[in-house]
């Protein structure tokens, strides 16, 4: 038979039915015979039903819209990041390469600073238009 | 969530009405704070929404929930001045965990001043972080401590001890009601 401490370490499992079969006939044997484990384990009874007296929250009722709005607001933001601003930020980085450093834009094929700048933007769907232009911008580097 | 991760919006509103209530009630047991609740709530939603693209399967779609909202939770804990001394539990393993009990006024001072489920309240408040998930996901939100366990990255003895310890402790503050 295992000693007190032990069998009350495992009486939360216990309660809440964790515990393996075997393990679960150990404890129920041990409450059977030691009335102080058993008392033990009825004040923690208690105290899972106690912590229900907390009562349940419901959400406002702007919970969903807001929420929804949130996200709505968001995809926006992304397309307009995604679609317009990433690749007009490229294509001005480019066309400032070209202008600028005109040998190092055309030079190494796929190698140059410019290519290594478009190639991190890759994360494009592949159909997308953002795509579609980097490759298109990607092709005239090289 | 296959939906969600096309970008339909009335999916998305699906999985906000069927996880808004436990979702707001495991924030706010944990934060303690009814308004931040329902901010971190959204962007819990937000973020599901976000990363749809990215969901796999492997554990229940609420595990996956549950576990982005824990650690929402830490982080703005973490942001909060009050909570500088939390860590994140999943970067603790089952022999890492680390104490974090604060500092509370004295138990039998809250249980003269305060209703019952408001000293409840405290009492879960001052549980450590990791005892706190621990506790509020088995109790409020139903989870298994195997499930629990895959959200914290630890056993399922480590789980049954949190769990005892977390009770071990409220027992002592609320020995008045027992």
């Amino acid at each position: 038979m295992k000693d007190c401490r032990e069998i009350r370490e495992k009486l939360s499992a216990f309660i809440d039915n964790e515990l393996p079969a075997s393990e679960r006939k150990l404890v129920e044997g041990h409450l059977y015979e030691c009335t102080a484990c058993a008392q033990e384990e009825s004040s923690l009874r208690q105290l899972i039903d106690l912590m229900d007296e907390i009562p349940d929250e419901s959400p406002s009722g702007s919970f969903i819209p807001a929420t929804v709005h949130r996200v709505v607001s968001w995809k926006r933001c992304d397309y307009v990041k995604g679609h317009i601003l990433t690749p007009a930020l490229a294509a001005l980085r480019w066309a400032f390469s070209l202008v600028f450093y005109p040998s190092e834009a055309n030079s190494d094929r796929g190698r140059t600073p410019v290519n290594a700048y478009l190639q991190s933007f890759d994360d494009f769907p592949p159909e997308s238009l953002s795509s579609i232009y980097i490759s298109l911008i990607e092709g005239d580097a090289v | 969530m296959a939906e969600v991760a096309k970008g339909d919006l009335s999916a998305f509103r699906e999985i906000v009405e069927g996880y808004q209530n436990s979702l707001l009630n495991y924030v706010y047991r944990y934060t303690g704070d009814r308004t931040a609740a329902e901010d971190i709530a959204q962007e819990v939603f937000l973020r599901v929404f976000k990363t749809a693209k990215e969901y796999r399967p492997l554990s229940s779609f609420k595990t996956w929930l549950f576990k982005i909202a824990t650690n929402l939770c830490l982080n703005e804990l973490r942001d909060d001045k009050m909570h500088r001394n939390t860590v994140n539990i999943f970067e603790l393993n089952e022999a890492g965990f680390v104490a974090l009990a604060e500092k509370r006024p004295s138990p039998l001072r809250e249980l003269e001043n305060q209703e019952l489920s408001s000293t409840l309240k405290n009492a879960i408040q001052s549980l450590p972080e990791n005892q706190r998930v621990a506790l509020l996901l088995h109790k409020y939100s139903g989870f298994s401590y195997g499930e629990i366990g895959q959200m914290m990255n630890c056993s399922i003895s480590a789980v049954e001890s949190l769990i005892h310890r977390a009770r071990h402790g409220l027992k002592k503050q609320l020995t008045p009601y027992l």
